[in-house]
């Protein structure tokens, strides 16, 4: 398997976390997206949205990160850690509820913040402080349902580690360097799910690469 | 026992969810949640949709919300029965994921905020934000250009049959569909424009249409 992208991507590391859960070999390809190789014709041909990841596994070109580590977690069910309870179609679905939680409420109001604390600098910009604000509310709202579900679970979809969880990793990596963190820390269920997803040795051996910081706050 | 929906029918979500029961056949029971008066956020729904939101559905003892899972659970329980929704092998599965995920993240983006400013707010007596709706719109361009060009050489997004990659954008294409520019974008890009008025002319669509009043 090919992934093509930078270690840094938020979106890149949620592909490998997932590898390295099912302990699959993969190459890391690298791809340019400071000198903007993304926006390429040679990556626009595997991914017409010019974003990164990208997967290559002989005859399949994949995108989107989620469908991604979809397949991989398929494709290795029978190895490694289960991330997505295939054996019972009702846990599954519970995972599926979970993970379109953290695409449809998480992850717009997190990417909101770290893009202007994180990106926009990147690009000689200044942040937004009343987007920054606005999302952080609404995050707040989301980990107050999280706060909630995780007094009753181990993890978002049940006692197990799942997908669901993984997802969540990267932008919360990166949003734990800002000085917001106690959106995560001042909520004890939330922060203690997130301790535990910190010490797993796929996060171990991905949050290296996830080099970024925020220059303002 | 069938299946208890609750939600509004003529809501974008609930539609994705009645759209997968009718293309697989499934007997289902509306119970309506009035979006008008809110009756979304009251504490009676908050148990089961603690975001506020609609749909979600109770079958026997389980319970699921997030209308992308709900279709998904039922296309896989009916594997067998109705439309083949998902995919046949592993690898056309990830390419109905892949897109199916694109409309969460490149088109709902849009297409939501699109609506809500254009058909809701006007309803509700809201001012629209007028300029970022044109923003939206160019941005909508670009998206539907890649959609051309990708609905140029397949006949349906995940390839030559119709799944729920091409299922889950109906809901909000049926709004869109409704304002004068987005639907003459729709009509400028052939390609597009030809998978809209077949996957619009199938049964389960006039179906949903009826349902909803139309």
């Amino acid at each position: 398997m090919k992934v093509y992208g930078d270690e840094m991507s938020a979106s890149v590391a949620r592909v490998l976390l997932c590898l390295h859960e099912k302990n699959t070999e993969f190459e890391l390809v690298p791809v340019n997206l400071f000198a903007c190789h993304h926006k390429l014709p040679s990556f626009l041909s595997m991914n017409p949205f010019g974003q990164v990841p990208a997967l290559q596994d002989d005859d399949l070109t994949l995108f989107e990160s989620r469908a991604i580590t979809a397949y991989i977690a398929e494709k290795h069910r029978d190895k490694g850690t289960d991330l997505t309870r295939h054996e019972n179609s009702k846990e599954a679905a519970i995972v599926k509820l979970w993970s379109e939680v953290e695409a449809h409420h998480f992850n717009p109001a997190i990417f909101a913040v770290i893009n202007q604390l994180i990106v926009v600098p990147l690009q000689g910009e200044s942040p937004d402080a009343a987007i920054v604000e606005k999302n952080l509310e609404k995050l707040g709202k989301v980990l107050d349902v999280y706060e909630e579900r995780l007094g009753k679970t181990k993890y978002l979809a049940g006692d197990t580690y799942t997908l669901a969880d993984l997802h969540h990793v990267p932008y919360t990596y990166y949003f734990m360097k800002t000085s917001h963190a106690g959106l995560i820390n001042d909520r004890p269920n939330v922060k203690a799910w997130w301790e535990d997803l910190c010490s797993r040795p796929a996060f171990l051996k991905v949050s290296p690469g996830l080099t970024v910081s925020p220059t303002t706050n | 026992m069938v299946v208890k929906l609750y939600g509004q029918v003529t809501a974008a979500c609930p539609q994705r969810v009645l759209l997968c029961f009718l293309e697989k056949e499934i007997e289902f029971e509306i119970i309506h949640i009035d979006l008008d008066t809110l009756e979304q956020k009251k504490p009676e729904h908050l148990l089961r949709q603690p975001f506020g939101q609609v749909p979600a559905i109770e079958d026997g003892d389980f319970k699921l919300f997030e209308s992308r899972a709900i279709a998904r659970y039922y296309a896989t329980k009916y594997a067998d029965q109705g439309t083949n929704l998902l995919g046949k092998s592993l690898e056309h599965r990830a390419i109905v994921d892949q897109w199916a995920d694109v409309e969460t993240h490149y088109f709902n983006t849009l297409a939501h905020p699109i609506v809500i400013n254009l058909i809701i707010k006007p309803r509700l007596g809201e001012k629209c934000d007028v300029v970022l709706v044109e923003e939206l719109k160019v941005k909508l361009g670009v998206v539907l250009d890649i959609y051309n060009n990708r609905l140029s050489s397949n006949r349906f997004l995940a390839g030559e049959e119709f799944t729920m990659a091409d299922l889950t954008h109906m809901p909000a294409m049926g709004y869109l569909m409704s304002i004068t520019d987005i639907n003459q974008m729709v009509k400028a890009r052939g390609s597009f424009n030809r998978w809209w008025e077949e996957i619009s002319d199938r049964p389960s669509w006039k179906k949903l249409m009826v349902l909803a009043g139309h």
